[in-house]
């Protein structure tokens, strides 16, 4: 196990590190003036003091090498737009509504969806099972970004039922979450469902059956236990799903967030918020991903023996 | 006891070649494909909308009395009637010519990125399976490390260098979407290459080539397939999901995504202008789910019974 995870975490340096050569190279060749509009105005002496305040007097090798390092000591420079506010402060400041949107969707999804995929198998072939199944190849066809307008004018302005946007008391999270929620639901409903209905064939079953086990300690205690294994490996994509999703349904419901501020900094050429946001986004998703995997490896040793010898 | 006189009986004669005569036409695995895919009614309806919405999209654009460019500040924002089926937007254009273009401009990216799509995975995994060995140890590694990068993300700076527009956004899908065609198409290879029927071919003294052409290829063809139907509406949706930020199609041009961007933020007064390109959209992506299970179901060996 400890070779396992030894092994994952270095991919996941590997990864990081990948990434963040990446964006230094792309932030390289992003086109315009790093200063701006307002550079063309600028004196070719005030330039150079800017280019070496930031350092872009340098060559690329010795910049990449202070990118590098200010990354290690988690800085992730200066917002070019807003020069007051350094991209971590915006980060600590914005975060926190994303993430609690994110949790709540998750929690949404994973309970919701797993109640949904449960109740399918058992009632395989039957009204509940195609109802269900339904329901999830719509949640997996109407993205959170179409969803999102949806309730917002439905719920929120039409029925009047709760807020179509802002994030002040807790019946503002209703709507965000559902949104956000709804196509990850689906994936969890169908995950779950296959499996169910695998463990449901196993021959363990039919010996538990066969013991005279009620039917609720066969679901309870022998099916869901065995089929919320594979589940667990969707986790990974689903936070991938749920926090880029997070970008668009936060503009919607005006939510005053991290995917809010990205999106601002993108209309507003802000360079260095631009990357130092794609870094963190990417970062989280790669040490979600980097967890999961590590999970499952504990959960399930036959995935550990399977990759561990190669 | 009567005696039976012999002439009572005749031999019966044995048709041994009409016993084992094979009544019905056999079915090749495409036709049995085909019979099995036509019995789910989801898939067939998922099938029946793609056409019609690949029909519309072709033709309505070519016979509307309107284009998707001209505006005309004195009809902004009308409802649906008889002269704009769809209503007009904000810049008075009318609205059912931009939905079958922008219906046209997805379904042409979320076809091509599925092809560069295949064409790049089917190399990679084909290779890293085919040779496997340390060749297969090296590429497999290099997705290990690129496959947990969030390319959505990534896509996002990557536009942003390159400028908005289809090609920035095929490129984007391209660099990062192949990786899970990779990984299927040599899971595939490596699966087959020890199969019975490559030993056998093998034997009979088939080249490299002919094995790689002729069995494992084609056999591995309906995983492919499947996979595409599903890479298709993904790719639909990275290009709606980027325009919806303000990084797709440039106007006047308009892709779903972008019809859906501009009508998210006038849905309280204008719910028509974000209602209709939603139904299209979610048409779009339902049937190719609908058809990616029904033909998963049809073409996977392994769901056969």
């Amino acid at each position: 196990m400890l070779n396992y995870t030894l092994r994952r975490l270095f991919y996941m340096i590997v990864t990081l590190w990948l990434i963040s050569t990446v964006v230094f190279v792309l932030m390289k060749n992003l086109p315009g003036d790093p200063f701006g509009e307002a550079s063309q105005k600028l004196t070719a002496e005030n330039r150079k003091i800017l280019m070496e305040q930031y350092g872009l007097d340098k060559s690329l090798p010795e910049q990449y090498l202070i990118y590098m390092k200010s990354l290690l000591k988690g800085d992730l420079g200066v917002s070019y737009q807003f020069p007051a506010h350094s991209v971590t402060d915006k980060i600590k400041q914005a975060f926190p509504a994303s993430l609690e949107l994110g949790l709540w969707a998750a929690l949404i999804a994973v309970s919701v969806g797993l109640l949904l995929g449960i109740i399918a198998s058992l009632n395989h072939n039957k009204t509940p099972d195609h109802a269900a199944m339904v329901t999830a190849v719509i949640g997996v066809s109407i993205p959170s970004f179409v969803m999102g307008p949806l309730l917002s004018y439905f719920v929120g302005v039409k029925l009047g039922w709760l807020p179509p946007g802002l994030w002040n008391g807790p019946e503002h999270r209703v709507l965000p979450a559902i949104a956000l929620s709804f196509g990850t639901l689906a994936i969890m409903a169908r995950m779950m469902r296959t499996s169910m209905l695998d463990v449901l064939n196993q021959d363990y079953i039919k010996t538990a059956k066969a013991k005279g086990l009620s039917g609720y300690a066969i679901v309870v205690k022998h099916t869901i236990r065995n089929a919320i294994l594979p589940v667990i490996t969707v986790l990974g994509p689903i936070f991938v799903s749920l926090i880029t999703g997070t970008l668009v349904v936060e503009k919607i419901f005006s939510v005053p967030g991290l995917g809010t501020q990205f999106i601002l900094s993108i209309t507003s050429n802000d360079y260095t918020m631009i990357s130092g946001l794609t870094l963190f986004y990417s970062s989280i998703l790669v040490v979600v991903i980097f967890l999961t995997d590590i999970a499952y490896g504990f959960i399930d040793p036959r995935i550990r023996l399977a990759k561990g010898r190669k | 006891m009567m005696p039976v006189s012999n002439d009572k009986f005749k031999p019966v004669v044995q048709d041994t070649i009409g016993r084992e005569q094979i009544v019905r036409p056999s079915l090749n695995y495409w036709q049995d494909a085909w019979r099995r895919l036509k019995k789910n009614k989801l898939a067939m309806t998922g099938l029946i909308i793609l056409v019609f919405l690949t029909l519309m999209s072709i033709f309505m654009p070519l016979f509307s009395s309107h284009d998707y460019a001209t505006q005309n500040y004195d009809i902004t924002n009308l409802r649906p009637s008889a002269e704009h089926w769809f209503g007009t937007d904000d810049f008075g254009r009318d609205l059912w010519t931009r939905v079958w273009w922008g219906t046209r401009i997805s379904l042409f990216i979320g076809v091509t990125a599925a092809l560069i799509d295949l064409v790049i995975g089917v190399i990679y995994g084909g290779i890293s399976a085919y040779y496997g060995g340390r060749v297969d140890n090296i590429m497999q590694r290099f997705i290990e490390i690129i496959y947990a990068i969030p390319y959505l993300i990534i896509a996002i700076l990557l536009i942003m260098v390159l400028g908005p527009g289809i090609w920035s956004i095929l490129l984007a899908y391209a660099l990062t979407g192949w990786v899970p065609m990779a990984r299927l198409v040599r899971g595939q290879l490596l699966a087959l290459k020890e199969q019975e029927f490559v030993m056998a071919a093998r034997t009979l003294g088939a080249s490299a080539r002919r094995i790689i052409f002729r069995h494992l290829i084609p056999n591995s063809l309906g995983v492919i397939i499947v996979q595409i139907t599903f890479v298709v509406p993904s790719a639909i949706f990275f290009e709606a999901f980027l325009s919806f930020i303000g990084l797709g199609i440039r106007p006047p041009l308009a892709s779903l995504g972008s019809i859906l961007s501009d009508g998210a933020s006038v849905i309280r007064f204008h719910p028509h202008r974000i209602l209709i390109p939603t139904a299209v959209f979610s048409m779009i992506l339902l049937s190719f789910n609908l058809l990616g299970d029904g033909l998963r179901d049809a073409l996977d060996p392994k769901m056969r019974k």
